[in-house]
Order: structure tokens, then C-alpha cells, then sequence
């Protein structure tokens, strides 16, 4: 529940698993500090609920490269329908010039990989970028990296120790690159976003999901707020309206005071640095979150401590074995 | 009139979960005694209760013949917010409970159960189940994951 589910309530076509992110991880390729590792997860429960990836969706890794929130460069990843088992990817990278509306995807793309066979079974098939790009990229079906006590959640925090995701899968995409394919300024925000076409309008996109960190909409937003959350876009997330009225900024104030007991200063300077939904990453630095996010990194745990002000102090459930030492990192699948 | 702020209303919400199901718009059919005293209902309580957002609902559903003492109840945990609930259902959690008695006292109905597949069940959880239904107060209190929640009847 890093992402997952998050917006679960929302009508076609966005209720549907393959376009639902489940996690964004960002962090320095171990023993190549010129190169970075970006993973987007989606597809909660895979194969439960769909066994590919949404041929008339675009999935998209955003990119701030001066602090704004507001993306610079997008890497846009693509499938082809799923055909006698099947699938094909597309990627390119588009550098932005302008805000990013719901649906509006501009900028000029060029291929980064093409043809890139999915992997359905426990093989990763890693395909080479298109001529000097230097790029490696991987998308299928993966054990899900996240982990956490989810039950002991629902029981109102009483943490067994119990990892609900131990045995569960997702639809990985994992791309490495060369820092330089991410700007010259080493500290950008990151998030990502799935877009598909309107259910009255298909030549036209909306936003189905998004996420920077993890479990920000997923436990600090209520019902129809999360749906809202996930089509705003982090410049505007401070300031845009929840259901009640008040702002998003308002409600996670209100929201950190009432579950950790900070004064209003204090809440308030949390909910600052939670909202935009941005992942911050030093790609000139190895170490991991909140500067990016590792696959071993604990965020429920550190994320637990913040919103609880240090009364809860984790979920007692550490990180998988299952992670592989080479791309892309993520584990076999439970088959 | 006062407006309630979010503040305020996660520290009303204390009251329990069933305050929020009871506001939304949970698509439930209605719950009644037909004349036979057949007892059918349809209940939902958001997890984890307030003041945690609640991130997915238990719903329990229930066909109860009072005379015999016998019926079903099964009881799901789908991801989403009582008020905004997928057709997802979280593995592992989801319970057939065979009623094997039934103590009625006024309007309260008091059902005692087994579970019937007793591989779902968790360390330390018992197979047998018993539930409250309040219908005076409109709630269901049944087990959750060891605690007993309170579920609001669809009216």
C-alpha cells in the first residue's frame, strides 16, 4: 500500500489494476555512480486482476530538474496489445516545456528502446537501448518489492510483525540510465502517473493514478480526496481544493496534528515538505530515502514515525530476500 | 452553525468508523426480518477505524433463518474507503461463517457461527465467531483481525 489501491473507488476506466501504481523507486545503480535506476510498479496483486500491461495507456517517469514541481522531462513507456502472450514495449524520452495538464502529453520524443519484449514468466528479459543511449530496460511480471505489515494497519496499528506482501506480485518497469539523460542539475524531484484515454473521449488522455512518495495518498487522504490527489498535479497539490474545502495542505496539517500531536508550526512544516508529492533525489548521491528510495529502504517505518511523532516506531517487517544484485533488481515472481 | 473542521472531525470520528459508513454511499441493499423470521443484511465498517483514514472496508453479508438457528454470513475486506469501495477484495481475509445459533433478546440478535474453511484463518484466530446484531442501534459488531468492530446496517 505503498500506492496501491489508492484509487480504487474511481469509475471506468481508471478503476482498473493495470494502470494502478503501486511504488516509484529512484537510486543510484550499485557500483556505477554515473548511472541511476528508475523502477515503476504497478498492477497490485498481479496476475489476480490483469496479467499485462494496458496497451492504450502510457505509463510516465516525470522529471523536475529546478525545483518548480513542475516536470522538465518525461520518460514515457509504452505497450502494444497483448497478442499470443505477448507484449512489446516502447520507450522515449520527451524533454517538457510547459505545465503538465491532466491527459496533456507534449514534448519532443525520441526512442530511447524499441520493441522491448515483456516478461511474463520468472526470466527478466533486459533489452538494450536504441544506438548509443546506453540505456537497459525490463518490464513484466515481478515479485513486489514493498513491504510491510498491511493487516496489522487494518487492525489500527497493532503491528504483528506480518508481511502481507511477501508473496505477492506486480507488473515492474525498470529502466537504467546515464545520470546525463536526467539534466545537468543533480537534485531533481521525481514522480509518475499513469494516463489512459476517456471513457467519452478516447482520443483524449486523463490521469489515472500518480505517486511521488510512498503511501502519501494511500493514509493521509480520505475517500474522494484520493481520486482528486491523484489527478492534481504536485505545483498545484498545496494550494488545489479537497471535498470539505480547505486545501490539501490545510487537511494534511489538521491531519499530522490530530495522529502525531504536533503543534500547528510543526504540522505545518511537515505537510511542507510531504506536499508536492515529489520524490527528491541527489543522483550524485548513493545514500537512499528520503533521497530517493532504495527497494530495501524501510519508508513505512520511517514514514510511521513521522506522522505518529515517534509513537509508533515501525511495522516490525523488514525488507525481502528476494531482491536480485543486477538489473533490474526486482525478484522473480511467486509463480 | 459551527463548521466542523477536519480537526474536529477526526477527533468525533473517535466514536468509531461506523459514523463514517453510515454517511456514505455504499451501494447496500436493505437489511430485514422477513415474515418467515428470515433475518437478511448487509454491514460495513472501515479499517483501520478512526482517526486512521481507513483504508479498506469489511463488509458482511448475511442470511439468517431465526427460528432454525441456522444460516450464512460471509465477510470480505475490500480495498477502499467505505465511502469509495473497489471490487477488490484483499486475499486472505475473506471469511464463510456457517451460523449454528441464534439468541434473540428485544432487538437484539445475538448469532453464533463457525468458520468453514479453517486454512484462512490466522495464528490465534478462532473458528468460532460470534455477532451482534443491534438493530435498535443499526450496527453489527463482529471480529476483525482481534478486535471486535462495529458495523453499520444498511438501512
Amino acid at each position: 500500500m505503498a500506492d496501491h489501491l489508492d484509487a480504487p473507488g474511481l469509475t471506468s476506466p481508471a478503476m482498473d489494476t493495470r494502470v494502478d501504481i503501486t511504488d516509484l523507486y529512484a537510486f543510484q545503480k550499485p557500483g556505477d555512480s554515473s548511472r541511476t535506476i528508475l523502477i515503476l510498479n504497478v498492477n497490485p496483486l498481479a496476475p489476480t486482476h490483469a496479467n499485462e500491461f494496458r496497451s492504450d495507456a502510457i505509463y510516465e517517469t516525470l522529471v523536475d530538474t529546478n525545483g518548480d514541481a513542475v516536470p522538465d522531462i518525461a520518460f514515457r513507456y509504452r505497450f502494444t496489445p497483448k497478442k499470443d502472450g505477448k507484449q512489446l514495449a516502447r520507450v522515449t524520452r520527451a524533454q517538457l516545456n510547459g505545465q503538465v495538464e491532466d491527459g496533456h502529453v507534449h514534448g519532443d520524443e525520441g526512442a530511447l528502446v524499441e520493441a522491448a519484449p515483456v516478461s511474463f514468466g520468472s526470466e527478466a528479459i533486459v533489452t538494450s537501448g536504441v544506438d548509443d543511449t546506453g540505456v537497459r530496460f525490463f518490464a513484466g511480471f515481478r515479485s513486489d518489492p514493498f513491504f510491510f505489515d498491511l493487516l496489522g494497519f487494518l487492525a489500527g496499528l497493532k503491528f504483528t510483525g506480518s508481511d502481507f506482501f511477501i508473496d505477492k506480485n506486480v507488473f515492474g518497469i525498470a529502466l537504467e540510465l546515464p545520470n546525463t539523460l536526467l539534466g545537468e542539475n543533480p537534485n531533481i524531484g521525481l514522480w509518475v502517473r499513469t494516463l489512459v484515454p476517456m471513457t467519452m473521449q478516447p482520443d483524449h488522455l486523463t490521469q489515472a493514478d500518480q505517486m511521488g512518495r510512498p503511501a502519501i495518498n494511500t493514509v493521509l487522504n480520505h475517500g474522494a480526496d484520493k481520486n482528486t490527489f491523484n489527478v492534481t498535479q504536485p505545483a498545484d497539490q498545496r494550494t488545489a481544493k479537497t471535498a470539505s474545502g480547505e486545501t490539501f495542505l490545510q487537511m494534511f496539517t489538521e491531519e499530522l496534528e490530530a495522529l502525531g500531536g504536533y503543534n500547528a508550526s510543526q504540522a505545518d512544516g511537515i505537510a511542507k515538505i510531504l506536499l508536492p508529492d515529489v520524490l527528491t533525489y541527489d543522483f550524485s548521491s548513493s545514500a537512499g530515502f528520503l533521497n530517493g528510495r532504495k527497494l530495501r529502504d524501510d519508508v513505512i517505518d520511517i514514514e510511521l514515525n513521522l506522522v505518529t511523532n515517534g509513537k509508533v516506531k515501525g511495522d516490525g517487517v523488514g525488507p525481502h530476500t528476494d531482491y536480485l544484485s543486477d538489473f533490474p533488481y526486482l525478484g522473480n515472481p511467486h509463480i | 452553525m459551527k463548521e466542523l473542521d477536519r480537526k474536529d472531525f477526526l477527533k468525533a470520528a473517535g466514536a468509531g468508523s461506523a459514523a463514517v459508513a453510515a454517511t456514505t454511499g455504499l451501494p447496500l441493499a436493505k437489511y430485514f426480518t422477513n415474515a418467515s423470521g428470515q433475518l437478511t443484511f448487509r454491514a460495513a465498517a472501515g479499517v483501520p477505524r478512526a482517526p486512521l483514514p481507513s483504508y479498506a472496508t469489511q463488509i458482511l453479508e448475511g442470511q439468517v433463518d431465526l427460528a432454525r438457528g441456522t444460516g450464512l454470513v460471509t465477510s470480505r475486506v475490500l480495498a477502499g474507503h467505505p465511502d469509495d469501495t473497489s471490487l477488490v477484495g484483499l486475499p486472505g481475509l475473506t471469511r464463510t461463517i456457517r451460523i449454528t445459533g441464534v439468541d434473540t433478546e428485544g432487538r437484539q440478535v445475538r448469532l453464533r457461527g463457525l468458520v468453514e474453511d479453517r486454512s484462512q484463518l490466522r495464528r490465534g484466530e478462532s473458528h468460532r465467531v460470534e455477532l451482534i446484531v443491534d438493530r435498535k442501534r443499526g450496527l453489527i459488531t463482529a471480529p476483525f483481525l482481534g478486535q471486535q468492530l462495529e458495523h453499520t446496517l444498511a438501512v
